[in-house]
């Protein structure tokens, strides 16, 4: 009985220690940047740090659902640039447009997302081949739809998502509504992971699609459903995005690369059946005071992509070997 | 103490994994020319024992002797060196090859360094000879049965000159006619002089075979002892350390229930007028020889591979699922025969693995630990079972075979399905765990429920079934009661008219082994036809008239004939280079089982390089070359590297070397750097009268690549560690070695695609790699030409029919005058369509 009790308490620990890497690399990078710049360390600059990591926080809790169904969507980046310049074309620049235009955006990811899991599920295509081509074709309207060249601008009503901040709240004294709705959206994906059977069903696909299935889990839909989150993620993220970028074509290049990082960084395992909101998070976190800490520190702009790499080796580096060595 | 006939000496070895002591001061022999059996639980320190001599483990203590002579290995293939083979349970084969490639795998013959392919086809014929087989040389592994791959295995070790042959558990999944072949074939090699070691959980086979057994038990060895002195009961005695009483469960004594399930004239592509009926409160045994279709009967009553004729009524209900979730709807449960691969969820906790069914019904937003979820009632099923582990919050991986097995049968008690059908419940599973589970079948059933019990051990199913229905092609060949005679099924299930049998009967075992030959011929020449199915049109063949078709349709539509003249074909073959060079290269990677996402980053460095050193003097070009091509290499083998001894996924390593790659050159670089001097252009530009350099030379580089893949041994290497990484390396070939090669090569290959683009564009930029999306293309073009992405499947010309349809696609745009945004839309698009339909089309081979 002890034996039984001493064990769980160590295999709680073990997961906490998995989740710690993230956290950990977070508050060292935290802290090198409130070094810099001690203006971080107010609540006001925590927020604002938030604020900014918002986009690549969104994105990658919803990456790590179609990575723990054992899958990649790598369509991601492509559906972000999409959802900020097909934002500015919608619109046209009259605010009473806005609301409309978000549920299309939300439609058009939501039938991205559909198609994937479609074509993973259904056609049996491997995921990585099935959402390069979503990434071409997401790619290609995109172009297709502003001419090549993006025009127009988005109203205040849709970039408040991104810079809007609520003044004299209580407390904190600043808080920016991105922060609000990254907090909201990070509730509503680890809920869904850790506190609802789908998350189950949608490790027990990543862990082994076929004994799933035996077991009477509807596989197809499950997938299905994890595309169709990753890509309302995309979206939601886009929409914040074009609160703080320019309305540009390569305003989502190679952010779905970036998520997958947050969430391998976060302890998540390629190819399925392991993985969770709150490291997922964490990753993103460390991704982007990584980022800022090299803004702050003057390097190369080109030097981020650098320092992402080695940071995504050694963590996964460091986690095969913390395993080989239990 | 030593034995100086012995030529295996293994003593006082001890190994400890952490502060589990796997084998404590265990000491065993074997003779040449003796069978020596070892038995004992799951987790008696067996494997560990095998793995040991087998140069997979090291042990921590305790030496290792053979013929007198003190031996030590580090690596499977010194094991190898010494005549050691190792027959694993899970078999090693590789399914995309042909047997004789299977055969000589790590000891290819070579003249020349070339492969001997038509000696090797010689040898294995020879091998498979000896063992009196008749499987043909070219089949690939995964067209055939179970017994045969078994067989296959055992040629395997004889190309090695065996003279040490371990078997762990060989039989396990083989019927009883085939088991009965296979232990002629051990015994052959006995007389031939070969030393056997001999694992098993089946004690009448290992009666009839060994010389000696020794018993270990915890990770000691508790008895060696002459067969003849070690009766089975007395040997279970010492394995379990008690008597094993009642080891199949009393039958019912209550009559017959109502009918729950009925089979009326059902059949599919397996099974034909298949009727059956099943009451309520009995354990129907299913028996027959393998490939009879009592498996497949199994998978069509739970909605695997259903039936397409006939009805099927469960509780006076017609059943007709689609799908294993209708089955399960419908009260129907099932118990795969290949737990690894159709049951467990290897990463998740007992618990989860305990609750899977039951959150497969619940609503998809409950809670997913309440009520008869929630982690005591998970429990308390799970102690119900007797589900032995530390924790049930630990992963069901560290758990024995027999707990698991346990474990899975909770997943479907926890839903009280009404009918349940067991497929090969006890495969794998040591004593104690096979009388636990007979007992679980039988109080499900006396709970009311009806069993179902698909089995290719004849003493289980006579054991524990109330009727046994017995299966030969595909039909019911007979019903017996429970209990009837081992004499009396085998005789249904071969086809022998009793009376046959019988007199048969005084010619003992060599009499059934005979009969035996029969069957395996007709399984033989069935694996022949249906490999036969498998030839149809080569997916490269297809791609290439396909992408010509379109071609000179467009041309043709579009009257741009002048296209279709020899200059046109020539540009169509020009706008391949690029994307072919690196593809190639990727095809290496990918076979490996492996990936290479530094591509396109790897090949701005080597283009910016390039023009950056020779700043347009002819003077620097040697230099200029053999630096970039040297970096090429050095990352590419950083890469490989990275994801070997690191152990880290591929698709990160090589992901997170293109980010550092990209983020320094950009960083140093921003814009044109240098320029190539013309000479160099010629590269791109110069042709040998109307065929131009560059492309000569994809030609034949992809010609050099298909020659290395099919005739040398690195290339047999590729396939096998992307096929079978364990497998490959268990057969001595130095996995490592193979992966950091090839994506060494791969690096080369991204070096000279940009070397190509410096001498296209007559200079390079940091963005040259990353704006032709080499990376994700090369990788598709391969997978669209054949190759398997998780590796040991496909080939260069598969992906250059690839490439002439992304160049074709290309040049059809151009002559319709899309534009270049539309472009990639329709280019995604047929990326998708084109895997699409190969998938469809591999899956059409597979039903």
């Amino acid at each position: 009985m002890t034996a039984a009790v001493v064990s769980a308490s160590t295999s709680r620990w073990r997961g906490l220690a998995r989740t710690n890497v993230a956290v950990l690399l977070f508050l060292l990078l935290y802290a090198a940047i409130a070094i810099q710049q001690p203006s971080y360390l107010e609540p006001a600059g925590l927020l604002n740090f938030l604020r900014r990591a918002a986009p690549l926080a969104i994105l990658a809790c919803g990456q790590l659902f179609v990575l723990v169904a054992g899958g990649f969507d790598l369509s991601m980046g492509a559906l972000v640039t999409l959802t900020v310049l097909g934002g500015s074309m919608l619109i046209g620049g009259d605010p009473a447009q806005t609301w409309w235009a978000i549920g299309v955006l939300f439609a058009i990811g939501l039938a991205a997302g559909l198609v994937n899991g479609a074509i993973v599920g259904v056609l049996r295509v491997p995921s990585i081949i099935a959402t390069l081509g979503m990434l071409l074709m997401l790619k290609g309207v995109a172009l297709v739809w502003s001419g090549g060249s993006p025009r127009g601008y988005l109203p205040d009503n849709f970039r408040m998502f991104g810079r809007l901040v609520f003044r004299d709240v209580p407390l904190v004294g600043t808080l920016p509504l991105a922060v609000i709705v990254l907090a909201a959206f990070v509730a509503v994906v680890a809920w869904l992971q850790h506190g609802s059977v789908f998350g189950k069903r949608v490790l027990a696909v990543g862990d082994n699609a076929v004994a799933a299935q035996l077991a009477g889990v509807p596989v197809r839909l499950t997938r299905l459903a994890a595309f169709a989150i990753s890509s309302i993620a995309a979206v939601t993220g886009g929409i914040m995005l074009g609160g703080f970028a320019g309305v540009s074509l390569d305003v989502g290049e190679g952010m779905e690369m970036q998520a997958i990082s947050a969430c391998v960084i976060g302890g998540t395992q390629l190819l399925g059946g392991r993985g969770s909101v709150a490291g997922a998070a964490a990753g993103a976190l460390s991704l982007y005071a990584l980022f800022t800490l090299l803004n702050l520190l003057g390097m190369p702009q080109p030097l981020r992509e650098t320092a992402q790499g080695l940071i995504l080796i050694s963590a996964v580096a460091a986690g095969t070997l913390r395993r080989r060595l239990e | 103490m030593h034995d100086p006939l012995a030529r295996l000496a293994m003593d006082r070895i001890r190994k400890a994994f952490g502060s589990v002591v796997a084998l404590d001061d265990v000491s065993f022999d074997c003779r040449a020319g003796e069978v020596h059996a070892i038995v004992g639980e799951n987790g008696a320190g067996k494997s560990t024992l095998m793995r040991i001599l087998g140069g997979v483990y090291r042990p921590d203590s305790g030496t290792i002797a053979i013929d007198g002579r003190p031996v030590s290995f580090t690596h499977p293939s010194q094991a190898r060196r010494f005549g050691i083979s190792i027959i694993h349970q899970e078999l090693s084969l590789l399914p995309h090859r042909t047997v004789a490639e299977n055969v000589f795998l790590g000891v290819e013959p070579a003249r020349l360094g070339l492969l001997d392919r038509t000696a090797m086809r010689n040898g294995a014929r020879a091998l498979l000879a000896r063992l009196s087989s008749q499987i043909d040389c070219d089949t690939l592994a995964a067209d055939l049965s179970l017994a045969e791959q078994q067989i296959v295995e055992i040629a395997k070790s004889l190309a090695l000159d065996v003279r040490i042959l371990v078997m762990d558990e060989p039989t396990a999944a083989l019927d009883d006619s085939d088991t009965n072949r296979l232990l002629g074939l051990v015994e052959r090699l006995r007389a031939q002089g070969v030393a056997v070691v001999y694992v098993s959980h089946r004690f009448p086979e290992i009666g009839r075979i060994a010389d000696r057994i020794t018993v270990l038990k915890d990770g000691r060895r508790v008895a060696t002892e002459v067969a003849a002195e070690l009766p089975p009961a007395k040997a279970m005695r010492l394995m379990v350390g008690r008597p094993l009483s009642d080891f199949y469960p009393p039958r019912s004594v209550r009559p017959p229930a109502e009918e729950l399930l009925s089979l009326r004239g059902c059949g599919n592509r397996k099974l034909d007028d298949v009727d059956l009926d099943v009451r309520r409160g009995e354990i129907v045994g299913i028996a027959g020889l393998e490939g009879s279709g009592k498996s497949e009967l199994g998978r069509a009553i739970f909605g695997i591979d259903g039936f397409e004729r006939g009805t099927m009524r469960v509780a006076g209900a017609d059943y007709a699922p689609r799908s294993p979730r209708e089955a399960v709807r419908a009260g129907v449960g099932y118990l795969p025969d290949d737990r690894k691969r159709e049951g467990l969820l290897l990463q998740q906790s007992v618990r989860d693995n305990a609750t899977l069914t039951m959150r497969a019904l619940a609503r998809v937003l409950a809670r997913p630990a309440v009520g008869a979820m929630a982690d005591v009632a998970t429990d308390q099923r799970l102690q119900r079972l007797d589900v032995r582990a530390g924790d049930f919050g630990q992963p069901i991986r560290e758990l024995s075979g027999g707990n698991q097995q346990k474990a899975i049968v909770a997943r479907w008690l926890a839903c009280g399905p009404a009918l349940f059908v067991f497929a090969e419940p006890t495969r794998g599973i040591d004593v104690a765990a096979k009388a636990a589970i007979y007992r679980i079948m039988r109080g499900i059933a006396d709970d009311g429920a009806a069993v179902v019990l698909i089995s290719s051990e004849l003493p289980e199913v006579i054991g524990v079934s109330d009727r046994i229905v017995v299966m030969r092609d595909g039909r019911v060949a007979g019903v017996c009661a429970g209990g009837s005679t081992e004499e009396t099924v085998l005789a249904l299930a071969i086809g022998h008219a009793p009376a046959l049998a019988a007199e048969a009967a005084p010619l003992g075992a060599t009499a059934r082994a005979e009969g035996d030959v029969t069957s395996i011929d007709a399984l033989t020449t069935a694996t022949a036809r249906r490999s036969l199915d498998r030839r149809r049109v080569p997916i490269p063949l297809l791609l290439l008239l396909g992408s010509l078709l379109l071609f000179v349709v467009t041309a043709l539509l579009t009257g741009q004939s002048s296209q279709l003249s020899a200059a046109g074909s020539v540009g169509l073959a020009q706008r391949m280079v690029g994307l072919g060079l690196v593809a190639l290269g990727q095809t290496i990677v990918i076979l490996a089982g492996s990936i290479d996402l530094s591509v396109a980053p790897l090949i701005s460095v080597a283009a910016v390089g390039a023009s950056f050193l020779m700043q347009g003097q002819v003077a620097n070009v040697p230099m200029a070359v053999t630096l970039v091509m040297a970096t090429a290499v050095f990352v590419g083998a950083v890469n490989g590297l990275i994801v070997t001894k690191l152990a880290v996924n591929p698709f990160i390593a090589t992901l997170g070397v293109g980010l550092i790659l990209q983020g320094l050159l950009s960083a140093t670089f921003s814009n044109f750097a240098g320029s190539v001097p013309e000479s160099f252009q010629a590269l791109a530009y110069g042709s040998i009268g109307p065929l131009p350099y560059s492309v000569v030379a994809l030609f034949v580089l992809a010609a050099c690549f298909a020659f290395m893949l099919k005739r040398t041994r690195f290339g047999a290497h590729l396939y096998a560690v992307g096929g079978n990484v364990d497998g490959a390396r268990l057969a001595g070939v130095r996995t490592n070695r193979v992966r950091i090669g090839a994506h060494a090569l791969c690096g080369a290959m991204a070096g000279l695609t940009g070397l190509y683009l410096a001498s296209r564009l007559r200079s390079g930029a940091p963005w040259v790699g990353h704006d032709g999306v080499y990376d994700l293309e090369s990788v598709a073009v391969a997978v669209i030409g054949g190759s398997l992405l998780a590796g040991g499947r496909g080939g260069v010309w598969g992906t250059m029919a690839g490439v002439l349809l992304f160049s074709t696609l290309d040049a059809v745009f151009n002559m319709t005058g899309v534009d270049a945004f539309s472009k990639q839309i329709l280019r995604g698009a047929i990326v998708i369509a084109a895997v699409a339909v190969y998938a469809v089309r591999s899956r059409g081979l597979a039903a």
